[in-house]
């Protein structure tokens, strides 16, 4: 039905934010605006424009507020947080985005450089990932099986 | 570049419910999910792909106008790229459903009544229209007008029905459309049992007599004597056959018809086992029929029986 390119796809549409070292005008796209570029200026842009023009050297990319280790006393909802709640709750949590494996995903591929602790956040991820998978996995497995009409 | 920009704003207010260009690309990609995840063919967007279509060519020629200040011609390029992604897949999506239940689709067409709106566009009607023309087509000249006058006809009416699953074995099945013979198929992999109970009930009088003298009736014959069966498919040699396998997962139910042409008798013929050379026999054998005899699986053959050559 879906395969990974098309996923891939969907979460390009994601909000990143990135800092262009060149200076464009707002852009008109038909999926909507794209701010004025300034260098030195972090901005809104689509994540398949950010990936293009990290491509072309022409932007350094921001990673999201989510995509951090640190536990600091600001930023409530770190990576490791994330993993701990999950663990704990029986059910799926709020992931702090509905594409997060793809996004960091393709924002460690292209722009290793520009996020730091890179390892570490693929690894918190990762687990991340399973965690919720190996519930999935048991959930549909006892929905199968008890013949319900629905599961949460 | 400003070409671009103003051409967007314009169309962006002349769409008739005041859409932005961007609400219409949303709602068009959710379409398109729903569509994708849909076992049913939903309701015809068209209007929305045509709007995204004609802000795809706008921006085309806006692009070829303008001077190589690639930069922001590239990244217009890509969005195009993405949209027209989005696009086809969306109709390529539909169009695979059309196909695999035209009979079903032109069926509710006809049913529906004035004021529900369609679920096809207007070049969508034709098509299913012309496939399903051209596919009955195809099965008439490749093996209905071979067949008994009587069952000369492609009948539409499939129900997967429980109650109506022994009947599905009958001659009906033979003639349907490729992808209801799916479906049946399908079906029965599920409901194994019960459609074969009552057929087996059904069928016994229609048995033959068996060859080899010990039992009565060739559906009993327990012993897998490999020569008299080998007889008594030789003495119909004059019949033709339309075998048909219907896998279960503990054996074989094999169904052979005979037409014959001058009086009608149904046989049907099982076995549990299939002996490997009866395997080979069948299929070397003349037969129409769609797609059936690719479905034939091997299951593994127990040696019961002494009398092999």
């Amino acid at each position: 039905m879906m395969d990974p390119a098309e996923i891939e796809f969907l979460a390009e549409k994601e909000m990143v934010s990135v800092t262009p070292n060149f200076t464009q005008e707002k852009m008109h796209l038909i999926g909507g605006h794209v701010g004025p570029l300034n260098p030195g200026l972090p901005v809104d842009v689509p994540l398949w424009m950010a990936v293009n023009l990290k491509q072309g050297q022409k932007c350094r990319i921001n990673p999201p507020e989510w995509m951090d280790i640190v536990v600091s006393l600001y930023i409530s909802d770190s990576l490791q947080d994330k993993k701990q709640e999950e663990t704990d709750s029986k059910f799926f949590t709020k992931m702090p985005s509905k594409h997060y494996m793809e996004l960091t995903q393709i924002l460690l591929n292209c722009a290793t450089d520009d996020i730091p602790h890179a390892d570490e956040i693929r690894t918190l991820v990762k687990d991340i990932w399973d965690l919720r998978i190996a519930k999935l996995r048991s959930s549909i497995d006892t929905f199968l099986k008890s013949d319900a009409t629905h599961a949460k | 570049m400003s070409d671009i920009d103003e051409f967007n704003d314009d169309s962006g207010e002349e769409e008739e419910e005041t859409m932005t260009t961007q609400e219409v690309l949303e709602k068009l990609e959710e379409a398109w999910l729903n569509e994708k995840f849909s076992p049913d063919l939903l309701e015809s967007k068209s209007d929305l792909v045509e709007c995204m279509l004609e802000q795809i060519n706008g921006m085309e020629e806006n692009i070829k106008r303008a001077k190589r200040g690639d930069f922001k011609v590239s990244i217009h390029r890509m969005e195009i790229d993405r949209i027209r992604y989005i696009v086809s897949s969306y109709l390529r999506c539909r169009l695979r459903k059309i196909e695999n239940y035209t009979t079903y689709i032109l069926e509710q067409e006809r049913q529906r009544n004035e004021e529900d709106n369609s679920r096809l566009s207007p070049e969508e009607l034709t098509y299913a229209e012309d496939y399903s023309n051209v596919l009955t087509g195809h099965l008439k000249t490749l093996a209905l007008r071979h067949m008994p006058p009587n069952l000369q006809s492609l009948d539409p009416k499939q129900t997967v029905n429980r109650d109506t699953e022994g009947v599905l074995v009958e001659e009906e099945t033979l003639d349907t459309g490729e992808e209801i013979v799916d479906l049946q198929q399908y079906d029965q992999h599920i409901m194994r049992y019960r459609p074969i109970a009552p057929l087996w009930g059904k069928t016994m009088k229609w048995a033959f007599t068996c060859p080899c003298v010990t039992c009565v009736n060739l559906l009993e014959c327990k012993k897998h004597c490999l020569k008299s069966k080998m007889s008594m498919l030789d003495s119909l040699n004059n019949i033709k056959y339309i075998f048909m396998a219907i896998r279960k997962t503990t054996g074989f139910w094999f169904i052979i018809k005979q037409y014959n042409p001058d009086k009608y008798q149904k046989c049907l013929y099982f076995s549990t086992v299939i002996e490997p050379p009866i395997l080979q026999y069948i299929q070397n054998y003349q037969y129409w029929g769609v797609n059936i005899y690719t479905t034939m699986y091997y299951w593994e053959w127990s040696r019961t029986t002494s009398t092999v050559e």
